[in-house]
């Protein structure tokens, strides 16, 4: 029997990535002396000083009560802790516009809170406060060094990306209709509600004298504005009647474009008569020989810019809509309206696609989908006719829609260019930042139009809304362990970013022994793990696995509800709506470096079984290294608690009330039943498993505690059983305290120290060490301490709601000699209010200090929204959309100690606008010079502008310019704190030799692991009898 | 393109639709049926594939919208959308692949589901080229096709098997259901109830 197990234990890999060094490898303790272990044991326990007068259970309750607690918050004050404000991540309200910069690699987003952030390479982030509370709705780089903001009221605001300042705020005369701008130009165009079109002068803060008048009647409206992309001073405005091509050097219009549909043609809806449909937008060809029209019916008209001949007049679904039928059969189905229009270039601009949001088969009355045309390079255009132009248009190399999400509509889309900034934003753009209504974004790749999910293209900030962030937690992870888990993924990330600008202002390392890693779930199945505090790390990586990719064609429900991560042995286990998922880290014999990192191989088929464990080693991602998921337990249902423990025994409590525990070893669910069984129904809320004493047992046992939302408190034994297995027993239940208990912590009543089930706890096991038991339990109202489930030591009620709760250790100095320090562990519990941090002394819960937080705490769904972590860190859910970092052992840290990231760099140039074609040369078209065209805009009389950001605009737009490749840029380095770079150095260190340690580390983990189970099972054997007979005592609680 | 029929004017316009399993090759009937391509690379369909190519039955200048469903699972809400007005249907398996074929009688459900009334279906075996590996016996769909009461065609877009049959076969029996109904027109030219010989479809 014994064999048998060790077997089992030896089947399956363990493997701690902490403290595997601070554990010698019990080599010595093979199944065959382990006996004599046993034996030795024994004889131990008989002599473990245990008080007398425990004898009986009414003893030891007396006894209980009259020894004195130890205090274990000893010399602690409220000196001891003060508050750090480290980090927020992720961002408050929802985005609501969006700007970018490829010269500069910068990344802007405006927020419904009414802050603008502005992201550049991994942690630089800035945030813009606006003055308004007005949402801020356009986004524009111009010049490199401004940032132009338009909220709904009309207001322009001016922000200076060199001092990070508002430079101005400038009312419009009426509604902003439409808005042009360049990133080589000083003007901001405005086509206003009344039918006009004005200028801004970004420079100089003012509006021109430049204006167009006229080219609509008095209800019409300048529904769009493009500068052409090659030729200074020739402008496309649509108006809701008719296009039209506006020079500013002559002041006058060039060309009109009127679409009318004869009767008998299909295009602009109703066939009765000439049809006028109502202009909503207007583009030009990249080579600006072209335009497109769009109308109020979904339909397309492409042009000859310069001769104004229609060359295609075209629905997404039909072609040649403006010449007459004999008939019409196609049953018309309802589209939903095009919102947004890109044309956008290859890295050749001559090769384009146009790429549209909308216009889709409507479904529910939302958009929901892209549609791109891909026409490919443009026939030569001295040689073509308009018949080929007309079928070039009327057959797009490739045409199609893709669905982007299902119940979200999509409100808007960015495209990112590689190149250049010109062209309109489209040159080459690598990827198209989609936005939801719901807040959520989406990066779409334009290479392959599949959505790309991965968490380092984007700054952490964003990568929270990537998809939506559904579940939040944070554990400890010993530093080295920490930086041999993201080597890899190091390594394949490091180029993976899209925003490479600005500097990151230094900040001191906090130097612990341990990282505090957050983890992140989302709505696709996405599991990510992120240095809690990378903004003072210079290089950081995220650990990340899509169960939705993983799980693609089994589970439905992949949104991620739980999390809970066992440090010790890099296990984790993930709920989801469909079933939990296993994962592991470890090393991925399957990688291989041709496929792309982190992809799934779908076509590999799985079949599930509910009640069985579905083994998911066909579907890992290719990486070299990282979370792996090993198992999925298909159980559909609402997962309300969730604890991977640090000896693989993961317990799964749901809404129902039904609780499965599961033995990672095969793995084996070894316990389901609801436990409404035992006591009052409820949903399971909290889960902890923990090593000590149970009652009056002499020696120390797996317990699972479990806590309900009518708050009752359960608690479980784990036994083997007869054939090695483990089993769930339940052993009590404490009084309901009627408010929904969401936290427990366990320590050692004694010494402080965490009882939770840790694989060196378990070890201890079999010495026959004795935990005294002390149960600290949180509800929303109150918090209690408990020694074991019959004597409550200590309880707390609170008027306001209580959202998570967890001990510290902090290490003080009893020596009173600071020359000459010693430093004691001592605890505290630490509770976090909506508004506040509470510390607590343990057992008596008397107040050692309130602390209070800057922000506000989100209360929903409280104990999964705040992790205390023992070093004093606190993750706390600010909003659905952001997380904050503080820590009470602080030193009064703010948000505004160190200065803001550098977001400007001087020494990038802009590459040169494109030049007009010989096409247009011929035809006559006489473009202005940069010159000329800001006098004719500004006048004659335009002030000089003083401020530095005038000449560092110049600078970055001076025709001559060099543009700087991203390679070789380099920044100015100003206003930089100086760091140590103890973390970074640690990492290039540690990187080397990375995989001996996982590969040590798993061995060691494992060989402790057979030992012990070993031992286990060993102890199982002898008390087979006696748990046949129910007459059960041993040091494990087993034998 | 210079070798199909202009699109200029047209007397009919028929939205089809293309369904079946991931790999079946889908987009490789659509890509032979419109370009007179094969591209022998297995590409994954993303989202919804448009093309347009105009032919002509029974003297009638038809212009088919042919449109290529992807199977992604998650948007399967949305691309249902897409059955919605489709005149008609040709769901696809691959012969070379009995899994495929067992999962037309889905495809068949799915679209009875979400389709109107009207559409005209049609089962196309594709990859019927490859003897070597067939797993699906052909007297084994056209009993299925009986039994769904839907007309069959074998056919290869390696090898230009049957490719344009397939789509004027279609074409032809979507004319004739139509051509039952008196549909208003502008100019009041009723489409003619047609049983005149169909042009050939062979190419």
């Amino acid at each position: 029997m014994s064999r048998e197990w060790s077997v089992r234990f030896g089947a399956h890999l363990y493997l701690t990535l902490s403290k595997t060094s601070t554990y010698q490898t019990p080599s010595s303790l093979n199944s065959s002396n382990s006996f004599a272990m046993f034996n030795k044991f024994k004889t131990k326990t008989d002599k473990l000083s245990v008080p007398s007068a425990i004898k009986s259970v009414s003893s030891v309750t007396n006894a209980i009560k009259t020894v004195r607690q130890t205090d274990l918050s000893d010399k602690l004050s409220s000196a001891s802790f003060q508050l750090d404000d480290l980090a927020r991540y992720g961002v408050d309200g929802l985005i609501d516009g969006m700007g970018f910069d490829p010269v500069q690699s910068l990344l802007a987003v405006s927020t419904s809170a009414g802050q603008i952030h502005v992201y550049g390479q991994h942690q630089v982030a800035v945030t813009l406060e606006t003055p308004t509370p007005n949402p801020v709705i356009t986004l524009k780089f111009v010049k490199g060094v401004y940032l132009v903001a338009i909220d709904s009221e009309d207001t322009i605001l001016v922000y200076s990306l060199e001092s990070k300042k508002l430079l101005s705020n400038y009312k419009a005369a009426a509604a902003i209709i439409s808005v042009e701008s360049d990133p080589s130009l000083d003007w901001l165009l405005l086509g206003l509600a009344t039918g006009i079109v004005v200028a801004f002068d970004v420079d100089r803060f003012s509006l021109a004298p430049f204006k167009i008048a006229n080219l609509t009647h008095p209800r019409g409206r300048i529904v769009s504005l493009k500068w052409h992309p090659r030729e200074l001073g020739t402008l496309l405005v649509a108006t809701t009647d008719a296009v039209h091509i506006y020079s500013v050097a002559t002041e006058e219009v060039k060309q009109t474009f009127a679409y009318a549909i004869p009767a008998g043609a299909p295009g602009g809806g109703d066939r009765d008569g000439t049809r006028n449909p109502t202009v909503t937008n207007a583009l030009w060809h990249p080579n600006g020989l072209n335009i497109v029209s769009f109308y109020e019916d979904n339909s397309l008209v492409f042009w000859d810019a310069v001769s104004g001949q229609l060359l295609q007049a075209r629905t997404l679904y039909d072609t040649y809509v403006d010449r007459a039928t004999t008939r019409l059969t196609c049953p018309v189905v309802e589209q939903t309206p095009i919102i947004k229009v890109c044309w956008i270039t290859g890295e050749n601009p001559d090769v384009t696609s146009l790429v549209m949001l909308g216009g889709e088969i409507n479904f529910d009355g939302g958009v929901h989908s892209l549609t791109v045309m891909h026409f490919g390079a443009a026939p030569t255009y001295s040689i073509t006719s308009y018949e080929k132009m007309a079928e070039y248009y009327a057959h797009p190399a490739s045409h199609k829609q893709i669905p982007l999400h299902t119940t979200s509509q999509i409100i808007d889309f960015l495209p990112l260019p590689r190149l250049s900034p010109h062209f309109n934003g489209s040159h080459n753009p690598s990827h198209l930042l989609v936005l939801q209504d719901d807040g959520q974004l989406q990066l779409m790749d334009c290479d392959t139009w599949g959505s790309d999910t991965r968490a380092c293209k984007l700054p952490p900030d964003l990568t929270y809304l990537l998809p939506a962030s559904t579940c939040i937690a944070a554990t400890e992870i010993e530093r080295n362990a920490w930086l041999n888990m993201v080597s890899a993924a190091l390594k394949a990330q490091r180029s993976a970013q899209i925003l490479q600008g600005g500097l990151p202002t230094k900040r001191p390392v906090r130097l612990y022994g341990m990282r505090s890693v957050m983890i992140t779930g989302h709505a696709n199945g996405s599991v990510r793990l992120w240095d809690a505090s990378y903004g003072e790390i210079d290089e950081t990586a995220v650990l990340e696995t899509n169960l939705g990719d993983v799980l693609q064609g089994i589970a439905t429900h992949v949104a991620i509800s739980r999390v809970s991560y066992a440090t010790d042995v890099a296990e984790m286990s993930v709920a989801m709506g469909s079933g939990v998922a296993m994962l592991k880290f470890g090393r991925n014999v399957r990688y291989s470096a041709a496929a792309a990192w982190g992809s799934v191989d779908t076509m590999r088929k799985l079949v599930v079984n509910e009640h069985s464990m579905c083994d998911l080693v066909q579907r890992y991602p290719n990486v070299k290294e990282g979370l792996l998921p090993t198992h999925y337990f298909q159980r559909p249902g609402v997962v309300t608690a969730l604890k991977h423990s640090g000896i693989g025994l993961i317990a799964v409590g749901y809404e129902s009330g039904q609780l499965i525990i599961i033995d990672n070893r095969g793995p084996a669910v070894i316990f389901d039943k609801n436990i409404g069984k035992y006591g009052d129904r409820g949903a399971v809320t909290a889960v902890e498993f923990s090593i000590m004493q149970h009652e009056d047992d002499t020696y120390s046992s797996i317990l699972c505690y479990v806590g309900t939302a009518p708050g009752g408190l359960f608690a479980f034994k784990i036994l083997p059983d007869r054939e090695g297995r483990y089993m769930a027993r339940f052993v009590g239940l404490a009084l309901s305290e009627g408010s929904a208990i969401h936290s427990i912590t366990t320590l050692n009543a004694e010494t402080g120290e965490s009882a939770a089930a840790l694989l060196k706890h378990f070890e201890t096991l079999g010495a026959g060490v004795v935990v005294p038991p002390m149960i600290i339990v949180a509800s929303s109202r109150s918090v209690r301490v408990l020694r074991g489930l019959k004597t409550k030591v200590a309880q707390r009620s609170f008027d306001v709601r209580v959202l998570g709760c967890g001990t510290v250790t902090v290490h003080v100095d009893l020596s009173r000699d600071p020359a000459n320090p010693t430093y004691t562990p001592r605890t505290a519990v630490v509770l976090t209010l909506v508004d506040s941090v509470r510390v607590l002394s343990v057992p008596e819960l008397r107040d050692l200090q309130t602390l209070s937080l800057p922000f506000g705490v989100s209360a929903a769904d409280a104990a999964y929204n705040v992790t205390v972590l023992p070093c004093g860190d606190v993750v706390l859910r600010k909003s659905a959309t952001s997380v904050a970092l503080v820590s009470i052992l602080g030193k009064g840290i703010t948000q505004h100690t160190y200065p803001p990231d550098v977001l400007f760099n001087r020494k990038m140039y802009l590459p040169p606008r494109p030049t007009m074609n010989v096409m247009s040369y011929a035809r006559g078209s006489k473009p202005l010079t940069r010159d000329q065209l800001n006098e004719a805009m500004g006048g004659p009389k335009r002030r000089k502008g003083t401020i530095l950001e005038v000449e560092l605009g110049d600078k970055i737009v001076a025709g001559t310019a060099i543009y700087a490749p991203r390679e070789t840029q380099e920044y100015e380095q100003v206003g930089n704190y100086e760091r140590k770079n103890a973390y970074s150095a640690a990492a290039t260190r540690n990187f080397n030799g990375l995989v001996r340690s996982v590969q040590s580390g798993i061995d060691t983990v494992n060989e402790r692991l057979n030992t012990a189970g070993a031992l286990a099972s060993q102890k199982a054997d002898e008390a087979n009898d006696a748990i046949v007979k129910g007459a059960f005592k041993s040091k494990f609680g087993m034998s | 393109m210079s070798a199909r029929t202009p699109s200029r004017s047209y007397d009919m316009i028929m939205k089809l639709l293309l369904v079946g399993d991931s790999g079946v090759g889908k987009s490789c009937l659509l890509l032979r049926f419109v370009e007179d391509k094969f591209n022998p690379s297995f590409i994954t369909t993303i989202g919804i594939d448009f093309k347009i190519r105009t032919i002509e039955v029974n003297g009638k200048k038809i212009k088919l919208q042919v449109w290529d469903t992807a199977g992604q699972e998650r948007f399967r809400t949305i691309t249902t959308a897409y059955y919605r007005g489709a005149m008609g249907i040709i769901i696809v398996y691959d012969t070379t692949d009995s899994r495929t074929f067992d999962n037309v009688e889905n495809w068949f459900a799915t679209v009875n589901q979400h389709a109107s009334d009207e559409a005209q279906l049609m089962l196309v075996g594709n990859k019927c080229d490859d003897l070597e590996n067939r797993q699906v016996p052909r007297e084994k769909a056209v009993e299925l096709a009986k039994r769904l009461n839907i007309p069959f065609v074998e056919a290869s877009a390696k090898s230009n098997e049957n490719v344009d049959q397939v789509f004027y076969e279609l074409a032809k029996l979507i004319q004739e259901n139509v051509g039952d109904a008196v549909v208003e027109t502008n100019n009041g030219v009723n489409v003619a109830s047609s049983n005149d010989s169909t042009k050939s479809s062979c190419c």
